[in-house]
């Protein structure tokens, strides 16, 4: 160990230049993953905050809550089965508008009982009540211009609504989601369309599933998060960009590094010489390959974990701890496997040689 | 009358050369004491350098065995030679081979881990106490030497080999170089063989080997 930093030090030029290359390599690795990450959020966000463990969806829907629909016999069933702890949720795309302003802007709306655990909290306003007419939105529509108390009317029913709450972080199909009652989503939809008969798109619940009513399915979260139209195709794409990255990165580390001993083969030869056992030739290699690693992984997280807080808030750009953590220590872990081919090198010379100057 | 300290016993090493064998060593016998400073001198390619491999316990011989300190190291097997190696044995190379990274007195402390007074002590005796926290880069070619000579006399080995040592000196350093060799060897009660083809220095020794055509004749 002390050897080995010893050695870095002294070539400090050459290491440096390596640590450059795996910093700034795993710098680019982390920003995929926080691409990554915010990419599946912006599809994702609005479902995956709920506090639910399941949805209930008619039978037909393929796990899609904008396509499901319940008949009140169903619904009425689910409330049998689950009393208080399942509560409806109907999911919609629609168009607002601006007062006095004829563009469209894109909108999702959850409907949901205000009253009940899918209700969001906000960092500006107050949450939403069963109040008429109002409507809390994603902090994406703030820059876009809505302000709090501003008035913005849905673009297909007219019927306007006042904003009174600002949440983070809610997104579903790439689209910033607009949380309102069920009641006013009932209104929104009988003023479109006369022949609206009370339906429910689904139920979310709190728990365990209970027995399945007829005509409907229960999943579990994440089953309906991954059937989101373009969730699983973006996530897996990127996600493989992301790992052939880490393992391109441990190995263009390991090749340098194999490059790098292939100059210090007669110093290994003395070493060995004199008697130095492999396995301390071994943790030699392998320190300095972690000193590099860590160090190089270390570095990277700060920079990205600083880039991420000067990222403007429409970016979709999402950091998970455990995903970083995992990223770096695959990393680590991969580039110390790359040096193996580093350490069976070393073990193949032969101390012979440096007597009689045949290293010359 | 001193101890034996290195006892090489009808050591015959042979090569395959295309289709012929070629035999380096021919049936060698050598016995070296304790404070006994040995000279083996030869045209190159005469199987010098074979024969301090062998002694060092790098090459393995085709017959005849070696014991050193009174243990017959030859019938170990080869993961222990390392271990023999480092603590019987020590080197001197051919242009001072030391670590780059390393600061004079660290090629001693940091490697062998000898501790730091014994390091003060030898470079003092080989006066290069001055330059014990210099790099290897900044060293002329007769401190680098004697640093690598201290290297070899800083762990409790009895037996040092010497691989020409005055190959990248001048004569007047080279023979500097090999008094400091003979010094120690005399006051630590060493056993050392030195192989060279520099001829200038033989009045140091106190016995001296021609090698020739596989074969030792002592000629002093």
């Amino acid at each position: 160990m002390r050897l080995a930093w010893k050695e870095l030090k002294y070539n400090w030029k050459r290491y440096l230049l390596i640590e450059i290359i795996v910093v700034l390599m795993m710098f680019m690795v982390l920003f995929l993953s926080g691409l990554v990450q915010g990419l599946g959020r912006a599809v994702s966000s609005g479902v995956e905050n709920m506090s639910v463990e399941h949805f209930i969806l008619s039978d037909d829907a393929e796990k899609l809550i904008t396509v499901s629909n319940l008949t009140t016999t169903q619904s009425d069933a689910v409330k049998d089965t689950y009393g208080k702890k399942a509560t409806p949720i109907d999911i919609t795309r629609m168009y607002l508008q601006k007062e006095n302003d004829d563009e469209k802007i894109d909108v999702t709306y959850f409907a949901i009982n205000p009253s009940s655990y899918l209700n969001v909290d906000v960092y500006k306003g107050h949450k939403l009540t069963n109040k008429t007419n109002t409507i809390v939105l994603d902090d994406d529509y703030e820059s876009k211009g809505i302000k709090l108390n501003d008035t913005i009317k849905d673009a297909n029913s007219g019927i306007s609504f006042k904003v009174v709450g600002f949440t983070k972080d809610a997104m579903y199909g790439h689209v910033s989601v607009a949380y309102i009652s069920t009641d006013n989503y009932k209104a929104i939809m009988k003023e479109a369309n006369p022949m609206f008969n009370n339906t429910v798109h689904a139920y979310a619940i709190k728990g365990s599933a209970k027995k399945i009513i007829k005509g409907t399915k229960t999943y579990t979260k994440q089953e309906i998060i991954k059937s989101l139209p373009g969730y699983q195709a973006e996530q897996m794409t990127i996600t493989m960009v992301e790992w052939l990255l880490v393992v391109i990165t441990a190995f263009i580390i390991g090749i340098f590094f194999f490059i790098i001993n292939l100059q210090k083969e007669k110093e290994f030869g003395v070493l060995k010489a004199i008697g130095t056992r492999m396995s301390r030739l071994v943790r030699f290699i392998l320190s300095q390959v972690c000193m590099i690693s860590i160090s190089g992984a270390l570095i990277a997280g700060v920079l990205v974990l600083l880039m991420s807080q000067a990222l403007p808030a429409t970016m979709p750009f999402f950091l998970v701890p455990s995903q970083v953590i995992l990223v770096l220590a695959s990393f680590i872990f991969i580039s110390i496997l790359g040096s193996l081919a580093t350490v069976i090198r070393v073990a193949k010379i032969d101390p012979a040689k440096i007597i009689g100057g045949d290293f010359e | 009358m001193s101890q034996t300290v290195l006892k090489l016993n009808d050591i015959v090493k042979k090569y395959q050369d295309g289709e012929s064998e070629l035999v380096i060593l021919n049936h060698i016998n050598l016995e070296v004491h304790e404070g006994e400073f040995v000279v083996i001198v030869g045209p190159s390619g005469c199987g010098k350098s074979t024969l301090l491999n062998i002694a060092g316990m790098m090459l393995s011989s085709d017959h005849g065995g070696i014991t050193l300190c009174g243990e017959k190291v030859s019938a170990l097997p080869k993961k222990k030679w390392t271990d023999i190696r480092k603590e019987n044995i020590g080197f001197i190379f051919q242009n001072h081979q030391l670590l780059p990274y390393l600061k004079a007195g660290e090629q001693l402390t940091a490697l062998l881990g000898t501790n730091p007074q014994e390091v003060k002590k030898l470079f003092k005796e080989l006066s290069i106490d001055n330059i014990i926290d210099q790099y290897p880069s900044h060293l002329s070619g007769g401190e680098r030497q004697r640093v690598a000579i201290a290297r070899a006399f800083a762990s409790n080995a009895k037996l040092i080999l010497a691989d020409e040592p005055t190959a990248s000196l001048d004569s007047k350093r080279g023979r500097h170089a090999v008094e400091m060799i003979q010094m120690e060897v005399h006051k630590r009660k060493k056993a050392a063989i030195m192989v060279t083809h520099d001829e200038r220095v033989l009045d140091l020794a106190d016995k001296i080997y021609r090698m020739e055509d596989g074969q030792l004749t002592q000629i002093k």
